[in-house]
């Protein structure tokens, strides 16, 4: 596939998805009962706020995480300008974030609507770059993504994405704090 | 355009225009009236990610160093 940039790139919901899940859930959690056409406009209002969300970025703060940063950190530091190098084996790297969808009937607010979109990236392998003591660059090939959208415990969209690529190299700009 | 908020506290006035307010349908994006009129203001949907997120990582097999 193209390189990814975004998380809609990854999963998207449809407006019969979205209905769908909506009409699964249990009443008592007080879910909003909305027409077809009302889910069709609010599920591309959901993608919409996923396309805004930066996929390597979010990732990096995961990798920023990676013990084995911590010795080329302290490695970096001695040597301030130049970067030192990490390798990191096979990991995941999970990513969670919340899309809410707010509706106005006139001026008057309906009930907010949250989901969670979660996602799991498998890498094989990602060599990274440190300088100064914080995390500055990733290579991480590419990924086999899971991502999906849930509204409460209920799925309403899935996607695998077996190869996903994402730029060869990453860098941060800002650099990221490790650990 | 009259909004759908000055619409109902010209027919009700505004303390009572915020308690009809509750009752408005999300399924429809009507507003029934008292005496069952129905008003369907502009309906207006957004969604926005929450700030603050979680990333998680979890290591498999450490690296093989050359």
């Amino acid at each position: 596939m193209s390189k990814v940039s975004n998380l809609r790139e990854l999963v998207e919901l449809t407006g019969a998805q979205l209905e769908s899940g909506l009409r699964s859930l249990p009443r008592d959690k007080g879910a909003p009962k909305l027409t077809t056409a009302v889910c069709t406009l609010a599920a591309e209002e959901i993608n919409k706020s996923l396309a805004q969300v930066d996929v390597a970025g979010m990732l990096a703060h995961g990798w920023a995480r990676a013990r084995a940063l911590r010795d080329a950190a302290t490695a970096s530091l001695a040597s301030p300008g130049k970067p030192a190098l990490a390798t990191l084996g096979e990991h995941d790297l999970r990513y969670t974030c919340t899309p809410v969808l707010q509706m106005l009937s006139g001026e008057a607010a309906l009930p907010e609507i949250r989901f969670t979109v979660e996602l799991v990236a498998h890498f094989k392998a990602a060599e990274m770059s440190v300088v100064d003591g914080r995390l500055a660059s990733v290579a991480p090939g590419s990924a086999s993504v899971v991502a999906r959208v849930k509204c409460g415990n209920t799925t309403l969209a899935e996607k695998t994405t077996p190869n996903a690529r994402l730029s060869s190299t990453i860098r941060l700009d800002p650099a990221l704090e490790i650990g | 355009m009259e909004t759908a908020a000055s619409w109902l506290a010209r027919w009700f006035g505004p303390k009572r225009a915020l308690q009809v307010a509750a009752h408005v349908d999300p399924g429809s994006a009507t507003i029934v009236l008292e005496g069952g009129e129905a008003v369907q203001p502009p309906l207006t949907i957004a969604a926005r990610i929450v700030p603050g997120h979680r990333a998680e990582l979890v290591v498999r097999k450490e690296a093989v160093h050359e």
